[in-house]
């Protein structure tokens, strides 16, 4: 217990603290309420498990973690380390007023095991701040900045560390009868000191520590508002409202009739969940380094968009909050988030890839932000790659990106005895083969594919030809949700007008719009994968197959099939039933799987700056030295079919769906 | 005599352009429909020969001819066409829907108080009165237009109508109109031309293309096709890979994410045809593939196919040309 000036010391020392603390929060708060409204209330039980569940065992850090990077187990034991020191401060504080709060209270042999888990708490602390300076200024990741913050934070935790066993050292020599006996560190401490010949002064100078300790503790708690560590407070509530929708899935437009503004052109048209998210940005660098983008040399770096948007927020914050409370309107002005802090190659970059997103600890969705803006571009400034109007224009005519006459959608499938739903709608399942399976030479064949399958297996089945229309998703990820809407609304006539209740697709970015986009348009039905049926089927002894393909394969993960949603095993199970080799994996697989570059619109636009996304990929895989690589996806295909040319490798490695092998494969 | 046919005759320079021609073919026909005389009407500065109308069919020709009108103005060359037009009764006022003729035609519609439609790729005669066909929706329907009035005014797309032989026994009789302009004529004043950088034809306008994709295998391969394209007055077109791969200009680049074209004739060399590319080109009158992959794609759209090296392929067409058409 202090004496009453240090009492007194204290109370003004924490009520300080308080109210600058507060101040602070609520200024943050208040910028959050800047925001538009979003309900994210529901389903509360499946939100404590999962932030629980992320930060208790720390998946948030380790499921980043691979042999390269181990910083996942760093964070793990700082946090837990520094998690043993807050309670302990909370001791302090307490033991400050009250002598009798302290561990002492709850028995010597508590109080020894307390200080003895705190000591080794400290040493773990100091292990981990050690590690993380030789990552962050020696070893120099590109993820990582040598930022001052950071150097800051660093700094005072080492520090803070330091005068905790410095005060217990001097408190043992002060004491006539120890405060505990395992407190290791503080034992070592006090022997250093004493050795300094400081036994006699170490009354004073133990009060000197605890009072100056307590100033940093305080002090770092109002620095953690101010600094990246504002993570530590605000990832926990963004973990909680994490997204409850499908992954990936883009908001639609509300009253999209009767709306006056689309898209988001300033950081107040994003939701307070949008803007949360840059608060509890740790800056790890995680979503940076996965980028697609960044990885070729673009200008898209995800975390410098969420911190320069962050930033953006923080600096024009008060004027924000000025202008809502006098309500007046900014009407027509320029732009203050779109090209001032986030340039349009930025926005243009993007693949949708949600690499960024699958890695982020802190659930922050950077895609969303992104095609937000785009969104604005398209459908306020009508500001787009003039290359993608011809696929506006095609999508509009003729409901493909093409541009190709949509009487001829159906050529595909004549002679092949295959009905339209129109012809005989009595069918188990739709057969939905979008615009590369009806119209790309190349990928007709896997549509053609698909069909001997169905038909060797039995299933009965039906297309809808030329009443089958273009599923949207490149529309609506290029940010022209007008158009998308009136497709998928077209779409879900037709699919509801035959009843349609199962949707067999062959390509992923058809598959996760139907999937889990249409519903919010009115069109629920059950949408699997070509994958994931064939895999059915096989399992369920339909299919006879040969089982002899000897090939070297390697599998490419597409995005919107994997991430998206998170189909990675199916596809290996199904090459693992016909062959008699095993897969060689590319080193970036399943989650961590690289982009081939097609997504978020790409397909349909120049690639004029850094390599080509398309062609790293196709280096990664003939990496692995293979005779063939295999996709679930016309895009990927595409992609490597072109990366194989540029690497001239065409004749030497071809590229397969998994459809087409099965369907060579068939008896 | 309400029943003469007024034709604009477009001219750059003095020189009348093919489209003049083309549209004083088709009024010369309407007008024989009509029982009427086929009268075009050349205006601007300099104007070079305008009894040659009269070999393509023009009974006569008025000229318009003064220094002021050296640059296309729509004031100053509507108030122009439609004096003559008030002197010379037609029943039908004819353009080719150019730049000029679309600017033009809005102008003379007005100024006559008449009916217009723009853009027509068919016509006919019905009962003595004038019926247009025109494309709508992008393409996707035909719409029959008839008219109510004395006089319509019609614009025809270029190149759809098949431009006769000149007869160049026939001349026609020139008449010079003089017209008086004031300053507040010339609402907007043109101040400079500044022309196309370079004698190359560009892709997006060339009757004939012949483009080449990743079986040329090196930039300084292209030689072939531009003696090719020399002979044909044609341009030379790229796919996207050759562009990717610095061999030709972007500017040259035929596809999905380069120039929509759609030429009356298209020789592809080397390129396979995948469908980014087709998406470039599909529309082409005629489509001719050489490339030595019996699969390759590209024989699937096009008229005539031949598999083969084009190393070989290209120059032996290019000496067989060379013979037809004269070096």
């Amino acid at each position: 217990m202090l004496p009453i000036a240090g009492k007194i010391f204290l109370l003004v020392l924490i009520a300080v603290t308080v109210y600058f603390f507060v101040q602070r929060a609520k200024y943050l708060i208040d910028l959050l309420k800047l925001g538009t409204p979003e309900d994210r209330s529901d389903n509360p039980q499946e939100r404590w498990k999962f932030v629980l569940g992320q930060v208790l065992p720390q998946r948030c850090a380790t499921k980043n973690v691979t042999k390269k990077d181990l910083a996942g187990v760093g964070h793990l034991l700082l946090f837990y380390g520094f998690s043993v020191y807050v309670i302990s401060y909370g001791f302090h504080i307490f033991e400050a007023f009250y002598d009798k709060l302290s561990p002492a209270l709850f028995g010597s042999g508590f109080n020894n095991l307390f200080f003895f888990v705190l000591d080794t708490a400290g040493l773990v602390v100091i292990a981990s701040i050690i590690w993380a300076v030789i990552r962050r200024y020696i070893v120099r990741p590109d993820r990582l900045e040598a930022s001052m913050d950071a150097g800051v934070i660093l700094v005072v935790v080492f520090c803070l560390m330091i005068m905790s066993f410095s005060v217990e050292g001097f408190r043992l020599l002060a004491e006539e009868t120890p405060f505990a006996d395992w407190a290791y560190m503080g034992n070592a401490f006090s022997q250093f000191f004493a050795n300094m010949g400081l036994q006699e002064r170490s009354h004073t100078l133990f009060y000197v520590l605890w009072y100056l300790h307590m100033i940093v503790v305080f002090g770092f708690g109002i620095y953690i508002l101010y600094s990246k560590h504002l993570h530590v407070l605000a990832a926990h509530p963004n973990l909680y409202f994490h997204s409850t929708k499908p992954k990936g899935s883009l908001a639609p437009i509300e009253n999209m009739e009767e709306a006056e503004r689309f898209g988001a052109s300033d950081i107040t048209h994003y939701s307070w969940k949008h803007l949360l998210d840059l608060y509890a940005c740790t800056e790890c660098g995680w979503c940076s380094e996965n980028c697609p983008a960044n990885i070729s040399g673009k200008a898209l770096k995800p975390k410098d968009v969420i911190h320069n948007m962050k930033e953006h927020l923080l600096a024009t914050g008060t004027d924000l909050l000025a202008k809502k409370a006098e309500e007046t309107q900014a009407d027509e002005e320029e732009p203050s988030l779109v090209r001032a802090v986030v340039t349009e190659d930025e926005i243009w970059d993007c693949t949708n890839c949600m690499a960024c997103m699958e890695v982020c600890p802190v659930a922050i969705e950077h895609v969303n932000k992104i095609d937000e803006m785009r969104r604005y571009l398209v459908l306020m400034e009508s500001n787009f790659p003039q290359e993608v109007q011809v696929v506006f224009k095609g999508m509009e005519t003729n409901s493909n990106p093409w541009g190709i006459g949509m009487s001829t959608r159906a050529d595909w499938a004549k002679d092949l005895g295959v009905k339209t739903l129109a012809e005989d709608s009595d069918v188990d399942v739709l057969l939905y083969v979008g615009c590369s399976g009806a119209f790309d030479d190349r990928y007709k064949k896997v549509s053609v594919a698909m069909v001997k399958i169905l038909q060797a297996a039995g299933v009965k089945f039906g297309i809808l030809g030329t009443e089958e229309g273009c599923c949207g998703d490149s529309a609506r990820r290029i940010g022209n949700e007008y158009l998308y809407w009136m497709m998928a609304q077209q779409n879900i006539e037709v699919f509801n007008g035959y009843n349609v209740k199962k949707i067999l697709v062959t390509c992923p970015h058809g598959y996760n719009t139907l999937k889990n986009d249409y519903p919010q348009f009115g069109g629920e039905y059950e949408v699997i994968h070509h994958t994931e049926f064939i895999l059915d089927l096989i399992k369920n002894g339909r299919l006879k197959l040969k089982g002899d393909l000897a090939k070297t394969i390697t599998y490419h993960d597409s995005c919107f099939l994997g991430r998206y949603n998170t189909i990675y095993e199916q596809p290996r199970e199904i090459l693992g039933a016909i062959s008699t080799t095993n897969l060689v994996e590319m080193e970036r697989n399943r989650r961590f799987g690289f982009c081939c570059g097609a997504g978020g619109g790409r397909m349909w636009m120049e690639e004029d700056r850094g390599e080509k996304i398309n062609e790293i990929r196709t280096e990664e895989a003939l990496s692995t030295n293979p005779d063939m690589i295999a996709t679930a996806c016309p895009f990927c295909m595409t992609m490597f079919e072109d990366g194989l040319k540029a690497k001239n490798a065409e004749e030497k490695v071809k590229v397969s769906d998994i459809a087409e092998l099965v369907a060579d494969q068939l008896i | 005599m309400a029943n003469n046919v007024l034709i604009y005759a477009e001219q750059m320079g003095g020189k009348f352009r093919p489209t003049a021609f083309e549209a004083v073919c088709q009024g010369k026909k309407i007008a024989q429909e009509l029982g009427g005389e086929a009268i075009a009407v050349g205006i601007g500065s300099g104007i070079e020969d305008p009894a040659s109308l009269g070999q393509y069919g023009a009974d006569k020709v008025i000229v318009v001819d003064n220094e002021k009108l050296k640059d296309f103005t729509v004031d100053a060359y509507g108030k122009a066409f439609a004096d003559v037009a008030g002197n010379n009764d037609p029943a039908v006022v004819l353009m080719s829907a150019t730049y000029q003729g679309k600017d033009l035609g809005g102008y003379v519609s007005a100024a006559l108080d008449a009916p217009i439609a723009a853009d027509c790729t068919e016509w006919l005669v019905q009962d003595g009165k004038i019926q247009v066909k025109r494309p709508t929706y992008a393409g996707k329907a035909y719409v029959s237009i008839g008219f109510t009035g004395d006089v319509s005014v019609i614009s025809i797309r270029p190149k759809v109508f098949a431009l006769d032989e000149p007869d160049a026994s026939k001349s026609a009789n020139v008449e010079n109109q003089d017209a008086a302009f004031s300053d507040s004529d010339f609402r907007s004043i043109v101040k400079e031309i500044i022309a196309k950088a370079g004698g190359k034809i560009d892709v997006s306008e060339a009757d004939i293309i012949v483009s080449g994709g990743r079986g040329m295998k090196g930039p300084e391969n292209f030689n072939i096709l531009e003696e090719m394209a020399e002979l044909l007055g044609a341009a030379v077109g790229a796919s996207r890979t050759v562009v990717d791969e610095g061999w030709r200009e972007h500017a040259d680049q035929v596809g999905q994410t380069g120039k929509v074209v759609s030429p009356k004739l298209y020789i592809a060399c080397g390129i396979s045809g995948a469908i980014q590319h087709l998406a470039g080109m599909r529309t082409s009158k005629c489509i001719v593939a050489i490339n030595k992959d019996p699969d390759a794609p590209i024989f699937n759209i096009a008229d005539y196919g031949i598999v083969g090296d084009l190393f070989q392929v290209v120059p032996a067409m290019t000496a067989e040309l060379k013979k037809v058409l004269g070096s």
